[in-house]
């Protein structure tokens, strides 16, 4: 069966869906020549595309709109974005098939795709969306030029003159405009104190790009702040990234609880997984304001300088020497204390706690995600090196005083010529990370090693360094990576059949491949309403890199609650239930397994996906699946699949063979109307089945998705089930049905003689 | 609509995919409301994506300076949104 031929089998409503589904062909862009179009208010256009040749390098695409406007561009590359309004039902989905966005709140969008990204610049057919969230028509300029050139050092921006925003961190910027008279020195040719200061900061900068290469522009925030000192110590310099991102792996707003809001930024390379915003700028293509909508005044990073040393009392007589070599005498050298902080706002920086403070103990992860840093770090453990990312606190803990036990794993960086270790044998030659025995807050870990020969990135005074030295291949890793991405991600189908979170049992999931289509999933959620009795939800869609994305229908939900209106006919009456508003994106991605969900400390056996889901007033809950068949369990005869009556649609069947050792098992769910037309469903299994013996129907008394897990869900027979399944090939099959619902609104459901029909199978093995 | 017209949805996301990407011609690009309900619809719901998708940094690394007995310098960093700098003048050798 093809999706075609399904269509015929379905309502006359679908046509109607079907009609406003658009074909729409490419307008192709000439490279270097603007193209200029009108886009209406609220309007979208999935038509243009550029063709990249074998040789190209680089990948520029601007998208300019009207001053006061506000535009978005889109970019993915392999298929066009969807079409058609019927299917589209809000922006959601574009954003969610983009693998490159800007969606600044302004109109002046730009995209770089290279080599070295997530989704590589590579030959063929990138394709465009361009949104137009103005009030009023666009009159837009698209403009595509490409390069055979590699990227070159990124741009840097030192903003000395945000006082509003050194404010907002109780900082000035009036230092950096000092008026006092200074004496050259070292090449800095500032006449005053305040000029060679920024003389002295943009050489830090201008030395630091000698190290990165990059192409989305960042901005500094620097400042000046009376941070105190004594005469034997004192702070010199903070620095910060100002914010931190992640990818969620789906994409809505809660316009409720903005900050249950889940997001996906498709183009880091690692899911669930922080970045600061400066290394994830690189792997966007684009600046921090443009990827993650943000306003394009705001700062990458945030560096502050203590006025107090170029005063009496902090360090006693010592002051900083704004020279661009190596300070002479007791002074300190701000060039590469500004090199130092900058690193840090880069990204070379763990978001592990490394303080046994009480509300963030030693090992704790930063609101239960790992970082993009810590996730190249693996810990000595008996001389094997492992995974951080996979350990908990309190091995975590551990492995931050363990000395040397604490090393970069990447392994361009272990092979770099500014690895001195690079020789050793392995894990021997990994280069080590500052894990004292007594740790150290804000130097464990977020260092390298003092242990290791001097480099800028070393936790204690490195001297009068010029060069990120062994921390530059290190950082390849946070998303400054400059070598060509030959792994492009391309993730399986997924096995369809039920899959389920074992922290969660009695709760499942259906999921089946539509017949004869190539990623069209079918779900149907079984699970349990706050009273523990069973009810359903569906959603269908494509998978697309991974992830399943089901279209929103005409009320904006993805995830649906049906009601039937009428079960006396044949077909059943039915409606969507928009009383239950619901989303669903799950990730079968390898990146699934590092979600906080996935590491609860529950065993689960085999690939793993992640749920989020939200129906109603439970929002954003994130199940970790695992297959309830795995491969190895499946019978040589595996009826696994989902199943309608033909002429009767409006219940369902859906049955999973597992092995057993009576012979080949099956597990039933139906799914059938209550007397008051709720979505039921009840369970039936026999370990070894047989064509045409009747089965028991159990319904199962459950419990809420947010309660806690019973230690068992009761069942109760409420009927039997009688399956004609002989020839799972050609899908052709049977039942007789007779249940009485076990509730409140009671109702009984019965079918006799029904021919039943594949939906959706299980695609192809895993 | 039913579950299974849901699915029928779905169905045409393919077979419209599958089309668009047959035809390559110079005109000016078509469009279509980006929400049903259109333009309205749309700026009712632009500004939720204007949401900035990013999270404060927690950490806040200090560069800090000390001068030992010996009179030499030795500099290193803290973490002041962990932990107090004040705090860490206890801390054993003074060089955090």
């Amino acid at each position: 069966m093809t999706a075609r031929s399904l269509l015929r089998l379905c309502a006359g409503s679908l046509l109607l869906a079907g009609s406003s589904a658009g074909l729409s062909a490419q307008t192709l862009l000439a490279p270097d020549t603007t193209h200029r179009f009108t886009l209406p208010s609220g309007h979208v256009t999935n038509e243009l595309a550029v063709d990249v040749p074998a040789n190209a390098r680089q990948l520029h695409i601007t998208a300019e709109g009207p001053e006061n406007g506000d535009i978005d561009l889109l970019l993915r590359y392999g298929g066009a974005f969807p079409d058609g309004t019927a299917n589209l039902g809000g922006p959601e989905w574009l954003y969610e098939h983009a693998h490159y966005v800007s969606m600044s709140p302004g109109s002046s969008e730009r995209l770089t795709v290279t080599r070295s990204q997530k989704q590589p610049l590579r030959a063929g057919r990138w394709y465009l969306s361009v949104i137009n969230y103005s009030g009023g028509a666009a009159q837009i300029d698209v403009r595509a030029s490409l390069s055979t050139q590699e990227p070159g050092p990124v741009n840097i921006e030192a903003v000395f003159d945000d006082e509003e925003g050194c404010a907002d961190r109780g900082a000035t910027t009036t230092p950096w405009f000092d008026s006092t008279s200074a004496t050259p020195i070292q090449g800095n040719n500032g006449t005053t104190l305040g000029a060679q200061r920024r003389n002295a900061f943009l050489h830090a900068v201008s030395k630091l790009r000698e190290d990165l290469t990059g192409v989305a522009d960042l901005r500094i925030r620097a400042c000046w702040a009376n941070l105190g000192g004594e005469s034997n110590r004192a702070t010199l310099a903070s620095a910060s990234p100002t914010y931190v991102v992640r990818d969620d792996g789906a994409w809505w707003y809660d316009n409720n609880a903005p900050t249950n809001t889940v997001w996906s930024m498709p183009f880091l390379d690692s899911r669930y997984s922080w970045y600061t915003v400066a290394g994830a700028a690189q792997r966007a293509g684009t600046e921090f304001c443009r990827y993650a909508s943000n306003h394009c005044g705001e700062a990458d990073i945030f560096i502050q300088f203590n006025t107090d040393i170029d005063g009496a009392t902090a360090l006693g007589n010592r002051r900083f020497h704004y020279g661009f070599n190596a300070p002479e005498g007791n002074n300190l050298d701000f060039v590469s204390t500004a090199m130092h902080e900058i690193g840090h706002g880069l990204g070379f920086v763990s978001l592990y706690s490394n303080s046994d403070d009480n509300e963030t103990p030693a090992g704790t992860r930063f609101r239960g995600y790992d970082d993009v840093f810590s996730d190249s770090v693996v810990a000595m453990r008996d001389n094997v090196p492992v995974p951080i990312n996979t350990l908990g606190p309190a091995e975590i803990r551990e492995a931050l005083t363990s000395n040397l036990g604490l090393r970069w794993a990447d392994a361009a960086a272990a092979a770099s010529p500014l690895n001195p270790w690079r020789d050793r044998a392995f894990p021997a030659n990994l280069p080590a990370l500052y894990a004292p025995p007594e740790m150290s807050a804000g130097s464990t870990m977020s260092h390298i090693s003092d242990l290791m020969p001097q480099s800028l990135m070393q936790p204690f005074n490195t001297g009068a360094l010029r060069t990120l030295g062994l921390a530059a291949p290190m950082l390849s890793a946070v998303g400054w990576r400059t070598q060509a991405n030959t792994d492009i991600p391309a993730v399986p189908l997924p096995y369809g059949g039920q899959w389920f979170d074992p922290a969660r049992s009695g709760h499942g999931l259906d999921l089946h491949r539509l017949a004869g289509s190539e990623d069209i999933y079918v779900m149907v959620l079984y699970t349990f309403d706050a009273q523990g009795q069973p009810e359903w939800y569906t959603a269908s869609g494509r998978i697309i890199d991974g992830i399943f994305l089901p279209g929103n229908a005409v009320n904006g939900h993805s995830l649906q609650r049906v009601r039937y209106t009428n079960i006396d006919t044949i077909p059943m009456e039915r409606a969507l239930d928009d009383s239950v508003p619901g989303q669903v994106r799950i990730d079968f991605g390898a990146d699934a397994a590092k979600a906080a969900a996935c590491r609860d400390g529950t065993s689960r056996n085999g690939p793993v996906a992640l749920m989020t889901f939200s129906l109603g007033e439970e929002r954003n809950m994130k199940w970790c699946l695992s297959q309830i068949t795995p491969r190895g369990n499946r019978p040589a005869t595996d009826f696994t699949g989902h199943r309608y009556g033909e002429g009767d649609v409006g219940w369902g069947l859906t049955t999973m063979g597992f092995n057993t050792a009576q012979g080949d098992g099956l597990f039933s769910i139906l799914y059938f109307p209550d007397g008051a037309g709720n979505p039921r469903w009840a369970a039936a299994q026999v370990d070894d089945f047989e064509t045409g013996v009747p089965q028991p129907v159990y319904q199962i008394q459950g419990y809420c998705r947010t309660c806690p897990k019973p230690d068992s869900n009761p069942a109760t027979q409420i009927g039997t089930i009688t399956l004609d399944l002989a020839d799972p090939a050609s899908a052709n099959g049977g039942a007789d049905i007779d249940v009485q619902f076990n509730g409140g609104a009671g109702g009984r459901f019965t079918r006799s003689g029904s021919v039943l029909r594949l939906l959706a199978d299980a695609g192809d093995d895993d | 609509m039913t579950r299974w017209s849901t699915i029928a949805s779905a169905a045409l996301v393919l077979a419209s995919a599958s089309a668009m990407a047959t035809e390559i011609r110079h005109i000016q690009p078509r469009s279509q409301p980006l929400i049903q309900g259109g333009p309205a619809e749309v700026a009712k719901r632009a500004p939720e994506k204007r949401g900035n998708r990013a999270t404060p940094s927690p950490v806040l690394i200090d560069h800090v300076a000390t001068i030992t007995a010996d009179g030499s310098l030795e500099t290193g960093c803290d973490n002041r949104a962990l932990r107090d700098f004040r705090n860490l003048k206890a801390d054993a050798g003074g060089t955090q």
